[in-house]
């Protein structure tokens, strides 16, 4: 063996005897190591800070924009109202009152419609044990009513809500419908409403809590009534001029344009009339004055 | 088990101080072991000499660290080990290989002066190393006893790798002037 690799041995020997307490410490300092002290848990916080900001900033500028380019100006423009599940008492409906009266704080010419596309789901809740000594068991679900509704202004595009809702009771099968909230409560106006092609006939009407079923390509109703609208395409839609050419190279398909007129102690308004439009499983509606 | 109970029931010669001991250290002498022997067999075989000479040196030895007290003897076996892998795979004579194997009858053979130097040059090893911060003498000892790889320390350490390669380097060198400093000559 030469001298250098005895002198190596004796090292390496030698640091084989090293006292115990040395190399457990060694081994664990990786343990150790990895509590964070007060400064690198500072940094940590910070650094999920700037992720948080960065996904928010994300999330609600880049994404909104892209979409709005993609989709047309408006699209995102939504007024949806919280919805918030209460979790304690029997209650269950979520749903948060919406004025209607108030929702519009601009002042309006007469003759201006008032409309709104209101989605009305079911949303499954946890509620809480009457003891209110924690959540309930499993099992303790229960279905609340839950409303989402915007507002649809003049000349803007808003995507619409769709409800499914059941077409045949005795065969079970549903059909897509888009709701509507017409006029104000109390405004005094009979609203009448017309499909042009019948595509998006009527097919409810609201008022208060009576629902009648409609199916019809006109209808009355008065301010704060709700209606449903059909979805078919079983009319194939020709216009002798583009009706929403704001829509143009956006692939949105027309599915119908529905006039509204109302009448008001014998003065009669134009409401004008709302383009329905289509792309993929969404639906579009754009409010526009009537031109023709 | 915690390492007192452990090692009290060694001491009262219980067998359940060897079963507690595997339970609690199986992973921790293998994975020293491994490291320095490359077949599993080996190093299988490393550990369960441990626990034998623990069994044996427990009493009259009561170690304060069991951890690192077993460490240190699968440590040595698994460096007689590899010494004898060696040994074959260079072709050893015969004779060598009689002797190596006829020294695991007797007694260590080192000359009492060679035990004092060995036991100086440990010493100083150690103060050196206490000396250095906690970190450094870690990476020390990982690298030098538990015979990790640079790679493996500085993954555990969340270090770069070069940064374990100049530390381990500066290291060696003031290890080495500090020696001398000492009037340990190799």
């Amino acid at each position: 063996m030469s001298q250098e690799r005895e002198k190596e041995e004796k090292i390496f020997q030698a640091i084989g005897n090293l006292p115990e307490d040395m190399i457990e410490d060694a081994v664990n300092y990786q343990l150790q190591e990895k509590e964070t002290g007060y400064f690198g848990k500072l940094m940590l916080m910070g650094k999920g800070f700037a992720y948080a900001a960065c996904a928010a900033l994300i999330i609600f500028g880049l994404v909104p924009w892209i979409y709005d380019i993609y989709h047309g100006e408006g699209q995102t423009e939504t007024m949806n109202i919280a919805v918030e599940e209460q979790k304690s008492g029997a209650s269950i409906d979520t749903e948060r009152s919406f004025d209607f009266d108030t929702a519009e704080t601009e002042e309006r010419e007469d003759g201006t419609l008032y409309l709104w596309s209101e989605a009305i789901g079911e949303k499954k809740v946890q509620l809480e044990d009457s003891s209110g000594s924690g959540t309930a068991e499993s099992g303790e679900k229960e279905k609340s009513v839950v409303k989402e509704i915007k507002e649809i202004k003049e000349g803007k595009t808003v995507r619409l809500y769709v409800m499914d809702v059941t077409a045949d009771e005795a065969s079970g099968t549903s059909k897509k419908v888009l709701p509507f909230v017409i006029g104000k409560e109390g405004d005094g106006i009979t609203y009448t409403i017309n499909s042009s092609i019948s595509n998006c006939n009527i097919a409810s009407v609201t008022s208060g809590a009576e629902t009648k079923q409609i199916d019809g390509r006109s209808v009355n109703c008065i301010g704060g009534d709700r209606i449903t609208l059909n979805t078919f395409e079983r009319a194939a839609a020709s216009w002798a001029k583009n009706p929403a050419p704001e829509w143009t190279g956006k692939d949105i398909g027309i599915l119908d344009i529905i006039y509204i007129t109302g009448e008001k102690e014998g003065e009669i308004y134009d409401f004008g009339k709302i383009v329905i439009g289509k792309k993929g499983e969404k639906y579009y509606g754009l409010l526009q004055k009537r031109d023709d | 088990m915690e390492d007192e109970k452990i090692v009290g029931l060694l001491l009262e010669r219980n067998e359940e101080g060897i079963v507690q001991m595997q339970k609690k250290y199986n992973k921790y002498c293998g994975a020293v072991a491994r490291r320095i022997v490359a077949s599993y067999e080996d190093a299988e075989e490393c550990v369960n000499d441990t626990w034998l000479r623990a069994w044996n040196s427990i009493p009259p030895h009561q170690p304060e660290n069991l951890a690192g007290y077993l460490a240190k003897i699968v440590r040595n076996l698994a460096i007689s080990c590899y010494k004898k892998q060696h040994t074959m795979k260079r072709g050893g004579d015969s004779v060598t290989m009689a002797l190596d194997e006829l020294s695991d009858c007797i007694s260590d053979g080192k000359r009492v002066e060679e035990r004092m130097e060995q036991r100086v040059l440990t010493d100083a090893i150690a103060v050196f190393l206490r000396g250095k911060d906690e970190m450094k003498r870690s990476i020390f000892i990982q690298r030098y006893f538990y015979l990790m790889e640079v790679k493996e320390i500085a993954s555990r350490l969340q270090m770069k790798e070069n940064t374990v390669k100049s530390i381990l380097y500066r290291m060696r060198k003031e290890l080495g002037k500090y020696l001398q400093k000492e009037g340990i000559y190799l």
